[in-house]
């Protein structure tokens, strides 16, 4: 390969190869906005936290407390004064847009985020 | 009216028939990606720009645009914007780096540079006059790797060309 590249060609190639895979990286990469959550009680909101942040909520909602969890990036409800505790059922919500709710206790959680999947398909 | 021409005129011309011919053959060929194509046209523009200087390969690069789109029916289109404009940002770069004050690029390094800058300006062209959407950028690094690859192959050919063509032709 002896003088097809100059000292410059070298350098500038390995910059572009550089440039390139950064690119790939920012622009295809996981999205950089950290995921939040958003906590709603009696048609209000009453918490609005990082995701990443591990903490045990109580959070008093219509028929009593409802204690959800935040660990490892992930959100659940772990106690609620609800008969069917299909709150609970629905276990962890950890991608932007999920939203689960103890709809007797009136109390909610979401998770926020940039790229919010979709809520419903319908064909 | 008596129009004289010049040496240079002649060979510009010559250089820039044959980029124009290069510029039909691959305009034929089918593309994976709106906006990806070999540009093997930029190894007469590189080699013109080693032998001849800048000038000439301004002139034969953008004149290659011109006569090419009239061919092709595409004069004034979209596709003429972008392929002006890409030719116009390969070109401004080209007359930075074979300055004497920027490094000395040999013909795989210009054709990199030619190849990443017409890519950008085209682009850039395209996102802010035609598809402002920010889902545009994710074909970006795709386009350039595409551009780099491309650059890389036209330099090899560049530099076999010039080894056939000697320092000092008139």
């Amino acid at each position: 390969m002896r003088g097809w590249l100059t000292g410059a060609d070298g350098v500038l190639l390995v910059a572009a190869i550089a440039l390139i895979g950064w690119l790939y990286v920012s622009v295809w990469g996981p999205s950089s906005m950290p995921l939040e959550i958003e906590i709603w009680s009696r048609g209000q909101r009453v918490e609005q936290l990082p995701l990443a942040e591990d903490r045990i909520l109580d959070i008093r909602g219509a028929m009593g407390t409802s204690r959800i969890e935040i660990k490892d990036g992930q959100a659940r409800f772990v106690a609620s004064p609800c008969t069917n505790k299909l709150c609970i059922l629905h276990g962890w919500q950890r991608h932007a847009g999920e939203t689960t709710a103890c709809v007797p206790n009136r109390v909610s959680l979401r998770i926020l985020g940039r790229d919010a999947r979709y809520d419903a398909i319908n064909f | 009216m008596q129009v004289t021409t010049t040496r240079e005129d002649y060979r510009i011309a010559w250089l820039t028939a044959l980029a124009v011919a290069i510029h039909l053959v691959e305009a034929t060929l089918p593309s994976p990606l709106p906006g990806i194509k070999p540009g093997l046209a930029n190894v007469i523009t590189i080699v013109v720009l080693l032998r001849f200087g800048w000038g000439s390969a301004a002139w034969v690069s953008l004149l290659r645009i011109l006569v090419s789109s009239l061919l092709l029916g595409t004069f004034l289109s979209p596709t003429f914007v972008l392929s002006l404009g890409g030719a116009t940002a390969s070109i401004a770069v080209l007359w930075v780096a074979s300055r004497r004050w920027t490094p000395a690029f040999g013909p795989l390094g210009l054709s990199v540079l030619a190849a990443l800058a017409h890519m950008s300006g085209q682009f850039g062209l395209a996102f802010a006059l035609f598809i402002p959407h920010p889902g545009l950028l994710h074909l970006l690094p795709v386009l350039l790797t595409a551009a780099l690859l491309f650059g890389i192959t036209s330099g090899i050919i560049a530099r076999m060309m010039l080894q056939g063509i000697p320092e000092n032709t008139p």
